[in-house]
């Protein structure tokens, strides 16, 4: 009895992997669906410029220590990246959506620039710099704000 | 004074067990997605891990023989061999993430990449595996893994909202925006994190490897009623820490550097050290523990001589299997794979492989034959059925719902 | 205690502890013995290791633990280890021998993994635990 099931379970779970590996971000057939990736990607990336902000402040509020503040502000640079690989990967299902695809783009591209602006000033603990990437992105985030959970 | 020590075991088992890495990001990843609606998974988990660690442990103290030991008589050769594969790949799973762990709490301190610490980990890990006793190695790493009732302090120090969590924590609904399979499939990687099976391999193991005998059993009591609590509270202290720090933010954990951001808001630099030394001690104790469950599980099927409590020269086939496990998850570790991933697949998977550890347990707890007069209670059998469903529908739902989810993406 | 021991039961699989305490292996499988004129057959000895795990296992797994197995044997030695069931003193959870592990080679893995690896390590002949 526990014979095919064992055999099976190894299957299905690679099936798992490889479905959820390659299928983060599919092909998008229609503008609804177009939207609702980019909707997805502005939780994601405002997630991300979240993170750089409140390490900002912590950094600015003397509370986090260097080497902890350029772990939290790289790897929330990195995450911004990949949520912006991934949606510029996807295909826009017509030319009305290359036109949301131009402006949120965009949007995705200027977080991405000023989390790496953060990710600089903390490694070289320049606190007006810090503080500028901060102003930066508080501005982003409220851009991205409506186009969460559309 | 002895005996408080003694305890150590279910604390070493519930900081390095229940605590590991995969509950500090499953706990900080629901509490910043969920806010505190999950809350109730963590108790449901706690409970049944006592209720079986505890038979786990009475089993080991009464026969001698750990669970695993018991798993193929139980099962039989064929099943229990593929019950042996079943675990160990997900045991080996763990191993990768804590690993990955460890050397991710080193980077966050040292800012040195995570991957330079691997190889070290590694080395640090065998020698203590190695050279340090039994019960020094679960004193010093579960002493140390108390750093994280630093995330208690900081809640508190939030000074959070605490009608409101309360409130998501008795009455829970699923949150706006979330579908319900999402919701549940959270749910699932939760209660793995909590029943994860190596904990009964790693405390069932002790009990044998600390020679407990029928007159141990309260302290077996008193290590699992402790020690796995303990686990819970600190469970959804870090929750409910994320709940209010990173929820209003929409902030969501993927990484472990944001499982310590509400302890930097609250408590600032200290905090910080300290969470990172729990963080730590955690993850170290974990891999001692998944390590070693990777020796016990094999070593117990083909009944050889396994255990700290001999020099390793009479346990030589025990301590290789131990060597190859490390150098081949040290090396998996080493191919960038993201550790914060695997420990969210390592107890999902978990989850769904529940039954291969706890049904065998429940069944000899109950063999009159081997147990005696402390076989089962009613209320524990009562208890344990109702479990036993759960772990049921828990392992039949799992890969289903991971697909349909894309692993609540 | 049970006075009847179900052989399938009461031994298969179960834990073989030597005279000191010390694991010696897994009941792989049991010898059974028909004297002429007896009804029933007799369990004679306790059969430990991959050469008796093998064949009970069967399939293509049984197969390779044998020939895995094979590697670590004198050429043309393929019987398993055999402890006689004279030397068995209890039979519980674990079956107990009024033997030494010395006296019954099931050991040739633990052998090899011990000149291989383990005295090859620092501190891997010490004594203490």
């Amino acid at each position: 009895m526990i014979g095919p099931r064992v055999r099976r379970l190894p299957c299905l779970v690679l099936l798992a992997t490889a479905v959820l590996v390659t299928g983060c971000v599919g092909p998008s057939r229609t503008d609804a669906d177009y939207h609702r990736k980019a909707s997805n990607s502005a939780e994601a990336m405002r997630s991300a410029v979240e993170t750089g902000r409140l390490v900002a402040d912590l950094v600015l509020r003397d509370r986090a220590f260097g080497n902890y503040a350029n772990v939290a502000a790289t790897e929330a640079e990195q995450a911004a990246d990949g949520v912006q690989a991934a949606f510029d990967s996807v295909q826009p299902p017509s030319t009305a959506a290359d036109d949301v695809r131009e402006k949120f783009d965009a949007l995705l591209q200027a977080a991405t620039g000023a989390l790496g602006d953060l990710r600089i000033a903390v490694r070289r603990h320049l606190l007006g710099d810090v503080r500028k990437a901060a102003d930066d992105l508080k501005k982003i985030s409220a851009q991205l704000e409506p186009l969460v959970g559309v | 004074m002895k005996k408080m020590l003694q305890v150590t075991l279910g604390i070493l088992t519930a900081i390095g067990g229940f605590v590991d890495i995969g509950d500090l990001v499953a706990n900080a990843l629901t509490g910043a997605r969920f806010g505190m609606s999950l809350a109730w998974v963590v108790l449901v988990g706690v409970f049944g891990i006592i209720l079986f660690a505890e038979m786990s442990g009475r089993v080991g103290a009464i026969t001698g023989r750990p669970v695993f030991d018991l798993v193929r008589e139980r099962l039989g050769v064929r099943a229990g061999l593929a019950n042996l594969f079943a675990s160990f790949f997900i045991n080996f799973l763990t191993v990768i993430a804590e690993i990955g762990g460890v050397a991710l709490a080193l980077e966050l301190a040292t800012s040195v990449n995570y991957l330079l610490w691997v190889p070290i980990v590694a080395v640090l890990l065998w020698v203590t595996i190695w050279k340090i006793k039994f019960e020094s190695m679960e004193r010093l790493y579960g002493l140390m893994g108390l750093c994280l009732l630093v995330f208690a302090v900081a809640l508190w120090k939030l000074g959070p909202d605490w009608g409101s969590l309360w409130g998501d924590a008795s009455n829970p609904t699923v949150p706006r925006g979330e579908g319900h399979p999402t919701w549940i499939y959270y749910a699932i990687a939760l209660f793995g994190a909590a029943m994860t099976p190596y904990e009964v391999f790693f405390f069932s193991s002790g009990a044998v490897e600390e020679r407990w005998t029928k007159k141990d059993l309260m302290l077996n009591r008193a290590n699992v009623y402790i020690g796995f609590p303990l686990g819970a509270f600190l469970s959804l202290a870090i929750m409910a820490c994320s709940a209010s720090v990173l929820r209003p933010r929409g902030i969501s954990v993927d990484t472990l550097s944001q499982v310590a951001l509400p302890v930097s808001v609250a408590l600032g630099k200290l905090g910080l050290a300290v969470v990172l030394i729990g963080f730590f001690a955690a993850t170290f104790g974990a891999a001692i523990e998944t390590l070693m469950s990777s020796g016990y599980t094999v070593a117990q099927y083909f009944g050889w001589q396994w255990g700290k409590y001999v020099a390793p020269k009479q346990a030589a086939r025990f301590h290789v299997v131990m060597l190859v496990t490390l150098l081949l998850a040290t090396m998996v570790t080493l191919t960038t794979i993201d550790p914060v991933k695997v420990t969210e697949y390592s107890i999902v998977l978990s989850a769904a492989a529940l039954p291969l550890t706890y049904l065998p347990i429940l069944v000899v707890a109950n063999d009159r034959e081997f147990m005696g007069d402390k076989k089962n209670s009613r209320v524990t059998n009562f208890f344990a059925s109702i479990y036993l469903v759960i772990i049921m529908v828990v392992a039949v739902i799992t890969i289903p719902l991971m697909l349909a989810t894309k692993a609540g993406a | 205690m049970a006075s009847v021991i179900d052989a399938h039961l009461h031994l298969l699989d179960r834990q073989i502890v030597d005279r000191d305490g010390r694991l010696i292996g897994k009941v792989d499988d049991l010898e059974l013995e028909l004297a002429p004129g007896a009804d029933y057959p007799v369990v004679t000895a306790l059969l430990c290791g991959p050469m008796a795990l093998g064949p009970r296992l069967g399939g293509r797994l049984g197969v390779w633990l044998v020939s895995a197995a094979r590697r670590l044997r004198p050429r043309g030695d393929t019987d398993p280890v055999r402890i006689g069931f004279g030397a068995v003193t209890e039979v519980g959870p674990s079956i107990k021998l009024s033997i030494t592990v010395e006296q019954a080679p099931t050991l040739r893995l633990e052998q090899w993994c011990l000149e291989k690896v383990i005295s090859r390590l620092p501190g891997g002949t010490r004594e203490a635990g």
